[in-house]
C-alpha cells in the first residue's frame, strides 16, 4: 500500500449560513445556528502565556504540587498547611476557593476529575485542621489552564497544583 | 491456534510483496504489523478514469482521496491509465485486467432537460459486469456533497458496508487572541470542508457529544464560573444549561433515545457517574465510590457503560450494566498504567481508549475482549478517539509541539490519514457525528 498524507488548511469562521450551499448533501438542507455565550465576568478571559514565574509562585506559598497522577498532598506542606488554617480559623469571615488543576497528561476529563480530587484533598486537609468547610469550595480546571507552558518534566510539575484563591 | 498461524503467514506473504515493490523497507515494516494483525484487509485496486471536465475532475479526486483514506482502496495511478473510456460500453476489459484493477469508475457530464449531469458507473473488471450506473445533477459548489454520496456508493457495493463520507465532525478551535484565549465549537464536513462555527467563547470548553440523532451537541463549558455541561439545539442555537453537585460537571454522553445524558458530576469531593433525564428533568446516581468515576461511554444496545476510574488505584478503564448502582469490571490490565477515555464503536464490537505508552499517550483500537489491540496513533500527546458512523475509520487530536492537529483515519490502523489543522490555532476535542438521512 501506498503512503499517502493528506494535509489540508482550511479557514474557519465561515458566514453562519453557508453549511447550505452543498445542495445534494441531505444534511447539509438544514441550516445550522450559532448560539451565544453570556460570559460570567467582564475579565478577558484567561491569559494566553500570563503564568507567573517560579519565583513569583514560591514567593505566594500558597500553592501545593502534586506528583503524577496523584492527589496525594506531600508532607511538604504541612507547614504551609498549618499556616493556612491558622489564618482561616482567626479570621472566620475569610473565603477561599481551592482550584485544582493538572498537568497535560492523560485525558483532559479525566483529568478535570483529577484537578477537583487534588482540591478537595486540599479542602479536607484544612477541615482536619480545623477550618470550616463554609469557608472553602473548590473548583477545578483540569489541565485546561495551566500556569507554565511547555512539555518538559519542570514544567509539567509546575501545573500539577491546587491554588489557594483568597 | 489455526487461525493465528494463518494469518502470520497471510502477512508474510504481503511482506514480501511489499519488500520487492515498495521504495522504502521502514514503510513495509509499518505495514506488516498491521497486516499480521488483521490479515484479512486487502486493498481493492480500483481505476478512476480521468473526465476532461473541471466539475468532474473535482469530484473524482474528492472521491479518490476519500476512498484512499480508507485504507481499503488502492486508487490506480492515474498517469498509467492508457484508455479512457466514458461508459460500460467502451471498456476494453484486458487492457486493466493486465495491470490487476478490479474495478474501474468512469463518467461523462451529459446534459438534458434537467440540466447538466455527471453520470458514473463503477465497473467490475473480472466479471466484466456493470455494478451500478449513477446520475448527478450539477449544481454550483455541489462538487463535494457529489464526491461523498458517490464514495458512499462506492463504498457500500464494494465494502459492503455504509460509507461515513456525508458524515459531520465537530471540534473545539483554541486560538490566541491578543493575550487571552478563545475557544470555538465548530462543525464541519468529516473531511474537514465547509467548517463552521456554532458557538465561541473566552472560557474553555471540551468534551462535544452528538445526540444519536444529530439534532444537537452537549458539551461542557467554563462560562458559568465552572465546568457544566450545556445541550446546544443545532436548529436553533437554543442553549440548555445544566448544573448539578457542587464541583466539576463532564464528560456527556447522550443516551439511545436522546432524552437523557450520562455525565460525571462532583458532590463534597466525591466524582461520579450520574444520568440527567432532559424530559423529566430528573437526575439519577449512578455510581458510588471514593474514586474518579468519568468518561462514560455507552454500548450501542445500551445494556453497558464503560468508563474511567482510579478505583483500583491506577487509571483504568471498567464497564457496568447501564443501572444504577451495578458492580463495576475492571476491563483494561497490563498494557499500562493509564489507560482512559473509552469510546464504544457504533457496532459495539470495538472500542477505543487512551493509554499511555513509554511516557506517551496514544490511541488504541481493541475488541471487547482485547485480543487483538492495536495501536493506531505514534503521538505524544494523542486524545479524544470517536469513531465514524460506520466504524471503519476514526479521529483523534494529536499534540505536534505547541499545537494539536485532528488525525483522521483508519480503524485498522493503516497509513492513509488525513490531518485538519490551523497555523496558530489547536484543534480538540474531536467528535464524528452519527449518520443522518
Amino acid at each position: 500500500m501506498r503512503f499517502f498524507l493528506w494535509i489540508i488548511f482550511f479557514i474557519t469562521g465561515c458566514s453562519n449560513s453557508n453549511i447550505s450551499g452543498t445542495g445534494a448533501n441531505v444534511q447539509d438542507k438544514s441550516t445550522i445556528y450559532k448560539a451565544k455565550v453570556s460570559q460570567y465576568s467582564s475579565e478577558n478571559g484567561y491569559r494566553a502565556n500570563g503564568f507567573a514565574t517560579g519565583s513569583e509562585i514560591s514567593s505566594l506559598e500558597s500553592v501545593i504540587y502534586f506528583e503524577y497522577d496523584s492527589a496525594i498532598v506531600s508532607s511538604e506542606y504541612d507547614e504551609l498547611l498549618l499556616g493556612v488554617s491558622t489564618y482561616l480559623i482567626n479570621n472566620p469571615q475569610v473565603k477561599i476557593v481551592l482550584e485544582g488543576h493538572t498537568d497535560e497528561r492523560g485525558t483532559r476529563e479525566y483529568n478535570l476529575a483529577l484537578g477537583e480530587e487534588r482540591a478537595n484533598s486540599v479542602l479536607k486537609q484544612l477541615n482536619i485542621l480545623g477550618v470550616s468547610r463554609q469557608q472553602m469550595s473548590s473548583l477545578s480546571f483540569g489541565e485546561e489552564n495551566p500556569s507554565a507552558l511547555g512539555i518538559e518534566n519542570d514544567i509539567l510539575a509546575l501545573n500539577r497544583r491546587v491554588e489557594i484563591i483568597f | 491456534m489455526f487461525l493465528v498461524l494463518k494469518k502470520n503467514y497471510l502477512g508474510l506473504v504481503f511482506l514480501l510483496v511489499l519488500v520487492s515493490f515498495s521504495p522504502s523497507k521502514s514503510r513495509a515494516m509499518e505495514s506488516l504489523t498491521i497486516k499480521i494483525d488483521e490479515g484479512t484487509i486487502r486493498a481493492l485496486s480500483l481505476g478512476i478514469v480521468p473526465i476532461k471536465e473541471t466539475f468532474a475532475t473535482n469530484v473524482f479526486d474528492i472521491v479518490a482521496d476519500n476512498l484512499r483514506l480508507s485504507g481499503r482502496f488502492d486508487i490506480f495511478n492515474q498517469a498509467d491509465i492508457t484508455s479512457n473510456p466514458t461508459k460500460f460500453e467502451d471498456v476494453n476489459f484486458k487492457s486493466w485486467r493486465i495491470f490487476g484493477v478490479e474495478n474501474i469508475l468512469v463518467g461523462d457530464i451529459k446534459s438534458d432537460n434537467d440540466g447538466y449531469k455527471l453520470v458514473v458507473e463503477l465497473i467490475d473488471i473480472l466479471r466484466q459486469t456493470r455494478i451500478f450506473r449513477e446520475e448527478y445533477l450539477l449544481r454550483e459548489n455541489s462538487e463535494r456533497a457529489i464526491a461523498h454520496s458517490l464514495s458512499n456508493a462506492i463504498y457500500k457495493q464494494l465494502i459492503g458496508k455504509v460509507g461515513c463520507y456525508n458524515t459531520k465532525i465537530a471540534y473545539v478551535v483554541v486560538s490566541k487572541v491578543d493575550s487571552s484565549r478563545s475557544y470555538s465549537i465548530i462543525i464541519s464536513d468529516y473531511d474537514g470542508y465547509n467548517s463552521q462555527e456554532i458557538l465561541n467563547s473566552r472560557h474553555p470548553i471540551l468534551s462535544l457529544a452528538w445526540s444519536r440523532r444529530g439534532k444537537k451537541i452537549a458539551y461542557v463549558s467554563f462560562e458559568s464560573g465552572r465546568s457544566l455541561i450545556y445541550v446546544q439545539d443545532l436548529k436553533n442555537g437554543e442553549r440548555k444549561k445544566i448544573a448539578y453537585g457542587d464541583g466539576i460537571m463532564g464528560a456527556p454522553e447522550f443516551s439511545l433515545d436522546d432524552n437523557s445524558i450520562i455525565f460525571t458530576a462532583s458532590i463534597s469531593g466525591n466524582i461520579d457517574l450520574y444520568k440527567y433525564n432532559l424530559i423529566e428533568n430528573k437526575f439519577t446516581r449512578l455510581t458510588k465510590s471514593e474514586a474518579i468515576e468519568t468518561e462514560a461511554s455507552l454500548s450501542p444496545d445500551g445494556n453497558t457503560i464503560i468508563f474511567t476510574s482510579n478505583r483500583s488505584g491506577g487509571t483504568q478503564i471498567f464497564k457496568m450494566d447501564n443501572k444504577p448502582f451495578s458492580t463495576p469490571q475492571r476491563v483494561t490490565y497490563g498494557l499500562s498504567g493509564f489507560n482512559a477515555n473509552p469510546v464504544y464503536s457504533p457496532s459495539g464490537d470495538k472500542f477505543s481508549f487512551v493509554t499511555n505508552v513509554k511516557g506517551s499517550y496514544q490511541v488504541v483500537v481493541s475488541d471487547l475482549e482485547q485480543q487483538q489491540q492495536r495501536l493506531i496513533s505514534n503521538g505524544k500527546f494523542d486524545e479524544s478517539p470517536s469513531f465514524a458512523s460506520n466504524g471503519d475509520m476514526i479521529v483523534f487530536s494529536s499534540k505536534n509541539g505547541t499545537r494539536s492537529e485532528l488525525i483522521i483515519k483508519s480503524t485498522e490502523g493503516l497509513d492513509a490519514e488525513t490531518r485538519i489543522f490551523l497555523p496558530n490555532s489547536s484543534l480538540i476535542e474531536p467528535s464524528w457525528g452519527p449518520a443522518v438521512e
